[in-house]
């Protein structure tokens, strides 16, 4: 009877050893896989100074990417936006209603936005990380005050950087599961005014990356066919 | 130190004493008068000069938490709870350290020594770490153990030493980091071609206020029923 015990229990042990072994191995095999993902959070400029009240569009129109673009494009670069965005050569939004209704125009809005998934990772690294920037606890009734508050934030974002710099992406988001893309959706402003500021040359670069993402599905179903 | 308004108080208060002394006990002879008056100048001008009129005997209570966290830094097992307290890992906290502490904000000309930079950073990283009422400068000095004053101190030190670093960290990537972005984007994509140049994201938030700003609040309202900063960041 002890025997028996005893060997259920190194048996219990063993399975319970070689789990722990089995899933310390996954760990560690998906924190290199996640460690070794170029895509990592790093936040390159940023800008802040403008009150809640004012639209992101208006916001983007002080940063040095809008004002200066060539300094941090090259090429033909440019960066994904939102639709609260407008649209240029530098900045390719999703498509706002009526228009993200068009079936192209959809399927583009779908493989942009699964691109832009990082933003709300990034935006949860950063806030459920430093909790101070879901209810910044600083009194503003000065213009020196306001320029300390702002300061908050640049801190948040260059501690995010230095985090990524010693222990890679995946530990950076070890906290964007207290900010949700629930509460980030709070924070965001969607709901913009139309705005006019499609520039032609912006429309036309979008409309020749949706013309290659077509070309590319149409390829890839034949191909699919063919099999 | 007192506020304008205290001191003044106190020296009216004083006023009205010398004059209610002098209508009911007048003076017998002019040499008298003259010291009375010069003791009363005395007295006026050093509530003029003192910087800090309330005793010193009162002392706050304190009994920080803060050697907390170094106890968990000793133990892997209590990693997770440094970084829930901290909200950096032990090893980024020691990288942050020896970053800032030969920062001349630390050092100061006099024989008080300021508190050691890891009690300072630790102190400013809890802060970060609390929103709302957890964040109230009352709240961290008690989970730190020092003075309300401190942790502002504190903090501002951090927050210079820190912002020295901006150009380190926050910068543009180099080439080969770049490729590696443009590179996830083929991988994600499964094709290659022009969307491989967009490897920027960029996005606005509202860092939320705990309170209406007293200075043009109204310019702070966010479509959000609430009042907050606006943020733009590029990020990869």
């Amino acid at each position: 009877m002890h025997i028996t015990l005893g060997s259920q229990i190194m048996v219990s042990m063993s399975r319970y050893i070689s789990l722990d072994t089995i899933l310390s191995f996954l760990a560690l095999f998906f924190h290199e896989q996640i460690g070794n993902a170029p895509s990592n959070l790093r936040v390159v400029d940023f800008s802040h100074g403008h009150t809640g009240s004012c639209h992101d569009a208006r916001a983007f129109e002080g940063t040095a990417a809008y004002k200066h673009a060539n300094w941090l494009f090259e090429g033909n670069e440019f960066a994904w936006v939102d639709s609260a965005y407008p649209c240029t050569t530098r900045t390719i939004p999703v498509h706002k209603e009526p228009a993200s209704h068009i079936p192209r125009n959809a399927i583009f809005d779908r493989y942009v936005s699964h691109l832009r998934v990082r933003s709300e990772h990034t935006m949860g690294a950063l806030k459920g990380r430093f909790q101070c920037l879901r209810g910044l606890r600083v009194p503003i009734n000065s213009k020196s005050q306001h320029v300390a508050a702002c300061r908050w934030v640049t801190i948040a974002i260059i501690l995010h950087n230095l985090i990524i710099d010693v222990e890679g992406a995946a530990s950076a988001a070890e906290f964007s599961g207290v900010h949700t893309p629930f509460e980030e959706a709070e924070d965001t402003d969607l709901q913009s005014e139309a705005s006019d500021a499609v520039l032609l040359e912006g429309e036309e670069k979008r409309e020749m990356l949706i013309d290659v993402l077509m070309a590319w599905r149409v390829m890839r179903d034949e191909e699919n066919d063919g099999d | 130190m007192a506020t304008p308004e205290t001191r003044q108080e106190i020296i009216h208060a004083y006023l009205i004493l010398m004059l209610s002394r002098n209508i009911f006990t007048p003076y017998e002879t002019l040499e008298e008068a003259c010291q009375q008056f010069n003791v009363d100048m005395n007295v006026i001008l050093a509530l003029h000069e003192t910087r800090y009129l309330n005793g010193r005997e009162h002392r706050v209570p304190k009994s920080g938490q803060l050697h907390l966290a170094w106890e968990y830094a000793e133990d892997p097992a209590d990693h997770a709870r440094f970084a829930q307290m901290l909200r950096v890992s032990p090893h980024v906290f020691q990288t942050i350290l020896s970053l800032i502490q030969h920062h001349p904000v630390f050092t100061n000309h006099s024989n008080v020594a300021q508190a050691p930079v890891e009690v300072q950073l630790a102190v400013t990283l809890y802060r970060m770490g609390r929103y709302g009422n957890g964040a109230s400068i009352q709240d961290i000095a008690r989970v730190a153990g020092c003075s309300e004053g401190s942790v502002e101190n504190y903090t501002a030190h951090c927050f210079d030493a820190i912002e020295s670093l901006q150009q380190i960290f926050v910068r543009k990537l180099t080439p080969e980091e770049k490729e590696r972005e443009k590179q996830w984007i083929d991988e994600h994509l499964g094709f290659k071609g022009a969307w491989r140049d967009g490897w920027l994201m960029y996005d606005g938030t509202i860092v939320v206020l705990y309170q209406r700003p007293g200075l043009n609040g109204d310019a702070y309202y966010t479509r959000k029923s609430n009042y907050g900063l606006n943020v733009q960041v590029y990020f990869t």
